[in-house]
């Protein structure tokens, strides 16, 4: 028995703007302060309009830090914001590590955009880190919380692709963002020689064949 | 085939015979009970039967409910397919959380399990979801979900090989009867769906695989819920007639107070109450423990490795990979040895990903004492591997060989926990005499002595256990620690059931705002005192209420 209450799977903390109507409207440096404050609630409760806010907030700060912490209050709000993907993009190729792992995680939860998919992917590919690569697998595994079944099989295809990388570490990645999407592994191994992690492959690729015939 | 296809007559018989007898009024039961159709069908149990039409004791042993925030779970006269009465889910948008009812029957590790139900939505497009989990919960992984039906944009999908699936475009304000027939070993179900009142199934599957693919999925519980997580549903939706059976002729306990089959102080007590003391690995407190003297330190720190290798000594952190590993390829054999003792201790736990594997944990161990038979630690945590293994002589054996460690506390503990998971309490508590002796005497707050309590309830010397929880509570000045000890003062009041000192134990170790395991433990407390209304609420504050809408 378990007394604590057990979530379903994809149970995620969205923003929830859908209940909040507008607030009042803050100037740049009031919501620089709650960014700075870490105020979520406060800036939930301003509403939708503080998305793009946020967007062009972060689009003009210039310190590493600033920009970290408004990427993880947009984390945190879990709202798509066509803006707040473009402002993050421009770091997804940051040379400050911190800042370029926030970005990977929140960029899924501010899009639906099959592009953002694509670029972590890449990131999860051809990091230049084992610590990039991981980061971008924890993104894609658990923060694309907008996408669509069709969306998904994108998703899939690509971290299914990746099990038949040249690098150890992208293989056990993409094993593990595959077991937490669909609490399996079709008994691939990322350090089982070519030919066996070959026919797991193909029992993946069989698997997503399924998947997309039933969209 | 023969078999097992009269099996699945049989049981799917026995659901819809106890269905057909709740709509006709027979089955209006306060608690679950073994239905008078599984036996007139000659074979299985009827696990739980539930038609709606009276308030529920809620409790571990039968339903929960959940109707936080705006939404709502009650029994309403609206809409049913039998009796006077059905379930109503309501879910709100944007409040921040989601009305649940949960079910709960013994747990199916095997046979075949059917569950019926009647569904009736008022709104197709807006999301709904059903599952029939087991101990792993609401995953997709093994154990997890083993069925789930789910709504998206009007239609009904069920989730097999973790696929959604669609099945039909739901009409509102129609009642679906849903049966499922779930063969746990193979992991496989049949489904089928008719509308109520009419005997020709719109949907009739077989064979699907479960939620996970995972055969030997195990089930103890069924969810009903609007949306799961992302708070956009504003589901209204009604449940009638949810019917549990299996083939295997199963003895329910009767109930010991409502809602459940067992006092929560002995759902909520550790297994080592019970003598069954945790198969863990002791800590490492020094280099040397693991086999590391100056030389092998020095080495692995010229190697660059001595970060590594201290991770994986402290026992928690990344998992180490597992012996033979590519990327272990080179390692000297110290480094190897802790690698083996970190990745054999971790699978002896339960992960949050992995069952326990203890046959695995012991070749890791096993692996380990061989790259490092001077390593006393790895010898130890090998032996508690082998009593995992239920290996007893090996386990004495390699006891044996570690004489030199026999005033350690780290020994006297495994060797107790060899003994008491063979069966003999007393010879455990034997071990840790000397040892829980001292530190009751220093009122220091250890492992020992906590496992020397948990022994003590376990060959019934509940005054004594009384004494050291009240002793140690007394003498803390940590009030956490303390707290924890007051607790235990109370599990052992209530064993002697003394229950005024229980119930004071309990109020005072949980001060102004008692944990959920206080107040069910203080609910088995206002039962025995013959108080149904505090029972009642204190139970209620934690299973939910099941009652008809205001």
């Amino acid at each position: 028995m378990s007394p604590t209450r057990n979530r379903w799977p994809a149970a995620v903390a969205l923003g929830l703007f859908t209940a909040v109507a507008a607030g009042a409207a803050v100037d740049g440096p009031q919501l620089r302060a709650l960014v700075a404050a870490q105020d979520h609630a406060a800036i939930k409760a301003l509403g939708p309009a503080v998305l793009p806010q946020l967007a062009d907030l972060y689009s003009h700060t210039t310190d590493v830090a600033g920009r970290r912490d408004i990427a993880q209050v947009l984390y945190v709000l879990g709202e798509k914001s066509p803006a707040a993907e473009k402002a993050l993009l421009a770091d997804l190729h940051s040379p400050d590590k911190s800042l370029r792992i926030q970005v990977q995680y929140t960029l899924g939860r501010v899009s639906d955009d099959e592009r953002v998919v694509q670029l972590l992917l890449d990131s999860m590919r051809h990091g230049e880190t084992m610590l990039i690569r991981d980061k971008a697998a924890c993104a894609l595994a658990y923060d694309q919380i907008h996408l669509g079944e069709r969306q998904k099989v994108k998703l899939f295809a690509g971290l299914i692709q990746a099990l038949d990388d040249d690098k150890r570490d992208v293989r056990a990645i993409a094993r593990q963002a595959l077991q937490i999407h669909t609490g399996q592994d079709k008994g691939y191994d990322p350090d089982a020689p070519p030919e066996q992690r070959r026919a797991a492959i193909t029992e993946w690729q069989r698997w997503l064949l399924e998947y997309r015939a039933n969209l | 085939m023969g078999g097992s296809l009269l099996v699945r007559t049989t049981i799917v018989a026995t659901a819809m015979a106890v269905a057909a007898a709740a709509a006709a009024g027979a089955a209006n039961e306060r608690t679950p009970t073994p239905a008078a159709g599984a036996a007139a069908a000659g074979r299985g149990t009827v696990l739980v039967t539930w038609s709606f039409d009276d308030p529920v004791d809620t409790g571990p042993d039968t339903l929960r409910v959940f109707q936080n925030a705006r939404g709502r779970v009650a029994l309403s006269p609206e809409l049913r397919v039998s009796g006077f009465t059905s379930v109503e889910l309501t879910d709100v948008p944007g409040d921040h959380d989601f009305p649940e009812l949960q079910g709960f029957f013994p747990l199916a590790k095997n046979g075949r399990l059917a569950l019926a139900f009647a569904l009736l939505t008022t709104d197709a497009t807006q999301e709904l979801n059903i599952a029939l989990a087991g101990p792993g919960w609401f995953t997709l992984d093994p154990d997890g979900i083993a069925f789930w039906l789910s709504t998206r944009d009007g239609w009904l999908f069920h989730t097999s090989d973790s696929i959604p699936k669609r099945l039909l475009q739901l009409t509102p304000f129609v009642w679906y009867r849903v049966f499922v027939d779930y063969d746990v070993a193979r992991g496989v179900y049949d489904l089928t769906i008719a509308l109520e009142g009419d005997g020709q199934p719109i949907v009739a599957l077989r064979g699907q695989t479960n939620a996970g693919a995972h055969p030997g999925s195990a089930v103890d519980l069924f969810s009903f819920i609007g949306d799961n997580g992302d708070d956009r549903s504003a589901v209204t939706y009604y449940v009638d007639d949810v019917i549990v059976a299996t083939d295997r002729d199963v003895v329910l306990p009767a109930f010991v107070a409502p809602g459940r089959r067992r006092f929560f102080v002995d759902l909520l007590a550790p297994p080592a109450a019970e003598g069954r003391l945790p198969l863990r690995c002791p800590t490492a407190l020094a280099p040397a423990d693991l086999g590391l003297g100056a030389a092998e330190v020095a080495r692995l720190q010229a190697a660059n490795l001595l970060p590594r290798v201290a991770a994986w000594a402290d026992g928690e952190g990344a998992a180490a990979p597992a012996p033979g590993a590519a990327e272990l390829q080179g390692l000297p054999p110290e480094a190897l040895a802790v690698a083996a003792w970190h990745y054999g201790c971790a699978l002896l736990r339960p992960q949050a990903t992995a069952r326990r594997d203890p046959a695995g944990a012991e070749r890791a161990l096993r692996r380990a004492v061989q790259l490092a038979p001077s390593a006393p630690l790895l010898r130890l945590s090998w032996v508690i591997a082998l009593a995992g293994a239920q290996r007893w002589p090996e386990a004495d054996e390699q006891l044996a060989t570690l004489r030199q460690w026999q005033e350690d506390p780290r020994l006297l503990l495994v060797a107790a926990t060899v003994a008491a998971r063979r069966g003999d309490p007393q010879a455990a508590l034997d071990w840790l005499a000397a040892p829980a002796g001292r530190d009751l005497a220093g009122r220091r707050d250890s492992l020992v002595l906590r496992h020397w309590y948990h022994l003590l309830l376990a060959v019934g010397r509940h005054e004594e256990a009384a004494r050291v929880a009240a002793t140690m509570a007394g003498a803390l000045a940590d009030p956490t620690a303390a707290a924890a000890w007051r607790e235990r003062e109370g599990d052992a009041d209530f064993a002697l059931r003394r229950l005024a000192e229980a119930r004071a134990a309990y109020l005072a170790a949980g001060g102004a705002r008692p944990a959920t395991d206080i107040l069910l433990k203080l609910a088995d407390v206002a039962f025995l005192l013959g108080d149904a209304a505090q029972e009642r609420s204190l139970r209620e504050s934690v299973y939910g209420r099941l009652a008809a809408t205001p």
